[in-house]
């Protein structure tokens, strides 16, 4: 079955893909915006399962039988069966996704700091990873752009800084309260150097509302950004899934691409719903903005992309780590958004020619993910603690737990890569296969913001510094690493077609009708959560793809 | 098991060393506890703790200490068990005394204004 032609064909309904369905809709083109996922958007159900469920984890507002099935993702995949990731490197990929209406940012933290200046400029100014196309001035206008989208609450004054990229309009919402733990943080750390860098505690930008702001309400420290905010004051994809709705654009839910076949005049995209029936939507462009692993997946599928080698190569993430302690006073964890403020000092620097930069967030949720209370309970429980001198411990211990998080930069590397496995999905499509592995530029990232956190607490007066283990790939806890969720790099932007995929406009070298829209065209990953940065190449890529939709009228 | 409510209620005051709990809750764990091998041994446990043996005496012993522990996983997360982690139902997460006792909430539920996070708890 063929359905009625549109302008533009949109693959995934998660923030970039959602914000171009809606801005192309506004313009008056016909888009058709197509969603493996399921949509069941109704956040009081959500927050219902999320409560209900025995972990309240990344994908324990999100299950859902058919969804699960049809759609599988790593976060709601049934475990019975394995992992959905086939495995084919030495270290396990830790970063997940879900595929829904409105994507993954229904489960992210919400960060949004820009990228700083020279993580466009890795390999001129350090000589490691690759040069992107365009520079942050480039791209400064488009940061504006998609922090008003976003509803990006940050302290204009603190981050208008050469380091961390000069601004040239202010936040739409004043920052976020730094939380009472940042507070007393601040004043023990003063005026602290690290390294001979000074060590300085700013409020991290944040795609949550600190005031209402485009009809959704300010944030209320419910503390559960990740998996589910349980009243909309974060921002996720639905939002512009709905505006793109009531603009025009076309949503077609549980429909699964499984080919997209471009040609000089049109792009022919073919989708299965869960029924098994397929179907074949025609564009004049097509847009595949389904993530860094989804993307790849479905370009490998069909066959495109392919003649500079590197389509699916150069798979990243942030790894991350935690250095726990506990404060000399009370901090109050589990109070307020999980992290409030930040350490941005170590995003840049002349080390970064030897180790990855990386950022650190103060926690405010206790020890984090890797440190449940149910631990502390059953730990005081074997010291043979119970009755008032158990809750007075657990009190006494916990109002004390304190937390960086260290993210780092990897390099893209070939050999990191997503390739189609021979194992498949309950449609019959080939589920991704990760290779990936850890080399010295990230071991040696770990190593430096593992000091740097010993150093700032010891700084700070505090106990029992360590890094938490989390129990990953049997290796020493100083080796191990969490995902951030910030998945990228598996279809580089550049400007020579032998050497990436996509042009510095996102548009595939190979095909001049087909865009690539996400954080899988990061030819380098920076320390910045990717959301905000992906959506900044969404705002610049939307000029050229009206440009080429209005010339080929 | 043949404990009431009343009796429950009591007993679980004295073990998480919270007081006083909701009458209703006790009502709903004690149903929950029924199908567990362990409950067989809460008359036990309330008579001890009723005749005045120190509830750390009664965690000591081998025969108790897996109820005591499901009594307080049920009062302190509104869970069933940790390992393998069976949960109840989103009133009862809510319900975990844990996030009161660390003067916090539970995540998805703050009750609080927007920035109240900047001050110190009030609870």
């Amino acid at each position: 079955m063929t359905d009625p032609k549109a302008d533009v064909v949109v693959i995934g309904s998660g923030v970039c893909g959602a914000i171009t369905a809606w801005q192309l809709a506004a313009q008056g083109k016909r888009v058709v915006l197509l969603e493996a996922g399921t949509n069941h958007v109704d956040r009081g159900h959500l927050v219902e399962r999320f409560a209900g469920s025995a972990d309240q984890g990344l994908g324990s507002p999100y299950h859902d039988r058919r969804n699960d099935r049809f759609a599988p993702a790593s976060d709601t995949f049934n475990k019975d069966d394995g992992s959905y990731y086939v495995r084919g490197g030495p270290r396990t990929f830790q970063s997940t996704y879900v595929r829904r209406v409105g994507g993954t940012t229904w489960h992210f933290l919400g960060n949004t700091p820009r990228f700083v200046p020279n993580d466009f400029r890795l390999e001129s100014r350090y000589g490691r990873g690759v040069d992107w196309p365009l520079s942050y001035d480039d791209l400064e206008p488009h940061y504006c752009q998609a922090e008003q989208w976003l509803g990006v609450s940050g302290d204009h004054d603190a981050w208008n800084v050469e380091e961390l990229g000069t601004r040239s309009r202010p936040f739409p919402n004043r920052e976020i309260w730094p939380s009472y733990s940042d507070r007393l943080f601040s004043g023990r750390v003063g005026d602290l150097s690290v390294e001979g860098t000074r060590v300085v505690l700013r409020t991290t930008p944040q795609a949550r509302n600190s005031r209402p702001y485009d009809g959704r309400p300010a944030c209320a420290g419910n503390s559960s950004c990740v998996p589910l905010c349980p009243i909309g004051a974060k921002y996720d994809g639905a939002v512009h899934v709905a505006k793109a709705r009531k603009a025009g654009a076309r949503l077609i839910a549980e429909a699964v691409v499984t080919k997209v076949a471009p040609t000089a005049e049109r792009v022919a995209v073919v989708y299965r719903h869960y029924d098994g029936s397929e179907h074949t939507v025609e564009g004049r462009i097509a847009v595949v903005a389904a993530n860094a692993i989804e993307t790849p997946r479905l370009l490998l599928m069909s066959n495109l992309c392919a003649s500079s080698g590197q389509l699916g190569r150069n798979l990243m993430d942030h790894l991350q780590g935690t250095v726990a302690a506990k404060a000399p006073e009370p901090v109050f964890p589990y109070r307020g958004p999980p992290t409030t403020s930040g350490i941005d000092a170590f995003r840049d620097g002349g080390f970064r020619r030897e180790g990855g930069a990386f950022r650190l967030s103060l926690g405010n949720d206790g020890w984090g993910r890797g440190d449940h209370p149910t631990d502390r309970l059953r730990s005081l429980l074997d010291q043979g603690l119970v009755g008032t001198a158990l809750r007075n411990e657990l009190e006494r211990q916990t109002v004390r737990l304190i937390r960086f998080s260290y993210s780092t930069e990897m390099l893209p590397r070939a050999d990191n890569r997503v390739e189609l496995a021979d194992e498949v999905d309950a449609l019959g499509l080939p589920r991704p296969r990760l290779f990936f592995s850890v080399d010295d530029y990230s071991r040696a990232a770990f190593k430096h913001a593992q000091s740097v956190c010993q150093a700032i607490f010891e700084a700070a007066g505090c106990e029992e510094i360590h890094v938490l283990s989390v129990g990953i790939d049997n290796v020493a806890p100083e080796d191990q690493f969490l995902g951030a969720g910030h998945i990228s790099g598996t279809c580089r932007m550049g400007a020579d077609p032998t050497a990436s995929v996509v042009n510095a406009d996102c548009q595939a070298h190979d095909h001049e009708r087909l865009y690539i829209l996400g954080s899988s065209v990061f030819p380098t990953e920076g320390t910045a959560n990717p959301t905000l940065t992906a959506v900044a190449l969404v705002s610049r890529a939307l000029g050229s793809i009206t440009a080429a939709l209005d010339s080929w009228q | 098991m043949a404990v009431d409510v009343g009796q429950f209620r009591r007993l679980s005051q004295t073990l998480t060393g919270c007081t006083p709990l909701s009458l209703e809750l006790a009502d709903r764990y004690l149903d929950n506890l029924a199908d567990r091998p362990e409950a067989a041994r809460l008359s036990e446990l309330g008579t001890r703790l009723e005749g005045g043996e120190d509830p750390s005496t009664v965690l000591a012993d081998p025969e108790l200490k897996e109820l005591v522990r499901l009594v307080l996983v049920l009062w302190y997360f509104g869970l069933l068990d940790i390992t393998p982690a069976k949960a109840l139902g989103p009133e009862q997460y809510y319900s975990g005394l844990f996030w009161s006792v660390v003067h916090a909430h539970p995540p998805g539920l703050s009750g609080g204004y927007s920035g109240y996070w900047a001050y110190p708890p009030e609870n």
